[in-house]
């Protein structure tokens, strides 16, 4: 396309030497070969990022990764040593989140352990390099207080953290991750049970929803993914 | 001829409920808990030796306000557990109470309970009568099942 353009303006060039000063021939030929150019590198960079979003993610990352990270925005949480939790605190570093509930008896408890096996089998980042995070939202904020989320994640990890906010403020963060969470009677008042997303979300140092895992999750594998979703990211 | 017939039906009689009574319980286990949370889960394997399905309909700790049956079931990245009325063991078979899947949910504890500590369950069947678990209390961990670990 581009050596036909070329032939082109060649054709263009000797017309219009015949009847225009060469000056003018000059900056017209400049205009054409810049515009070209300028479209040449367009087009290229339109196919090229098209790639990337379809089919040239690696294979081991298409069931995970989204091409198109959503931007996480306007929260206002509170995390489990009382300090607000906002986008802010997503920059810079890797953030997994889980949502959950203290009084749940199975899931919770056995993804909080995998992630902790996660955690102690991650292979160290260098010293310069922000740590990834682990953010147990709770969706019972009616029963789960600030110091029940302080106890219940310091007991799997020192490092993890869990954030918390009253409905309203709680379903902007929920919903823009793409997950849901819903109450069922119990035997009491105190005792309902709470159905909730049971997926791991990342979110990436720009503060970009970029990946899902979906359960049974096994230390190994998301550790290894995770790395290549790193390098990936990094370029 | 009566006579014995009758032997014949009383002794199948009586096998049959002395095999009814007599689950066989491995590695009840209910992992900690962080010292604010006021639900427990629990764990065990069940054998049902007999040759007849036995349910399980209740279970109780006088060391726990209540027990409840649970199944957990994760469809479409969702979350939900079933409450169930009754354990089922099949007829010389099992029932594996696992993470994932069936298990108890122990509300309330009397007193804070921490690894090492044993937990007397009640199992009623189906019949009328009813059955003693003893489950420990073990470290959080994955692992609630050591009799598996070929799988």
């Amino acid at each position: 396309m581009i050596f036909i353009a070329k032939k082109t303006i060649i054709r263009t060039m000797q017309t219009l030497e015949s009847k225009k000063p060469p000056r003018l021939l000059l900056v017209v030929i400049s205009v054409v070969m810049l515009l070209l150019g300028l479209a040449t590198v367009l087009l290229w960079n339109k196919y090229a990022s098209r790639q990337l979003t379809e089919a040239d993610l690696p294979p081991e990352l298409a069931m995970n990764y989204l091409p198109d990270g959503k931007p996480v925005r306007g929260l206002q949480m509170t995390d489990h040593n009382n300090q607000p939790f906002t986008e802010a605190r997503f920059q810079q570093h890797w953030s997994f989140l889980f949502f959950g509930f203290t009084n749940c008896p199975d899931v919770c408890p056995t993804t909080m352990l995998v992630m902790k096996q996660v955690w102690q089998k991650l292979p160290p980042v260098a010293p310069t390099e922000p740590k990834p995070q682990l953010i147990f939202v709770s969706v019972d904020p009616d029963r789960d207080s600030v110091a029940k989320l302080k106890d219940y994640v310091a007991f799997y990890h020192p490092e993890f953290i869990a954030v918390r906010g009253e409905h309203d403020k709680l379903d902007v963060l929920v919903k823009q991750l793409g997950a849901l969470y819903g109450y069922e009677d119990g035997p009491d008042k105190n005792n309902y049970t709470v159905n909730h997303s049971a997926q791991l979300v990342l979110v990436d140092p720009q503060g970009n929803l970029r990946a899902v895992f979906s359960p049974p999750f096994v230390a190994d594998e998301l550790i290894k993914t995770f790395t290549h979703i790193r390098q990936f990211h990094k370029g | 001829m009566k006579k014995i017939l009758c032997i014949m039906v009383l002794l199948s009689l009586s096998l049959g409920v002395q095999a009814d009574a007599a689950l066989v319980v491995h590695h009840a286990v209910v992992p900690e808990k962080p010292p604010s949370v006021m639900v427990m889960g629990g764990f065990m394997s069940i054998e049902n030796p007999s040759e007849k399905e036995i349910r399980i309909v209740n279970i109780s700790s006088i060391q726990f306000g209540h027990i409840e049956m649970h199944q957990t079931m994760i469809k479409d990245n969702l979350a939900k557990m079933i409450k169930q009325e009754a354990l089922i063991v099949p007829a010389k078979g099992k029932l594996e109470l696992k993470r994932g899947s069936y298990h108890l949910m122990l509300f309330n504890p009397k007193v804070k309970l921490k690894t090492g500590d044993t937990i007397e369950l009640v199992l009623t069947l189906h019949n009328g009568t009813s059955q003693k678990v003893l489950a420990k209390v073990m470290p959080a961990m994955l692992d609630v099942d050591h009799s598996h670990h070929h799988h």
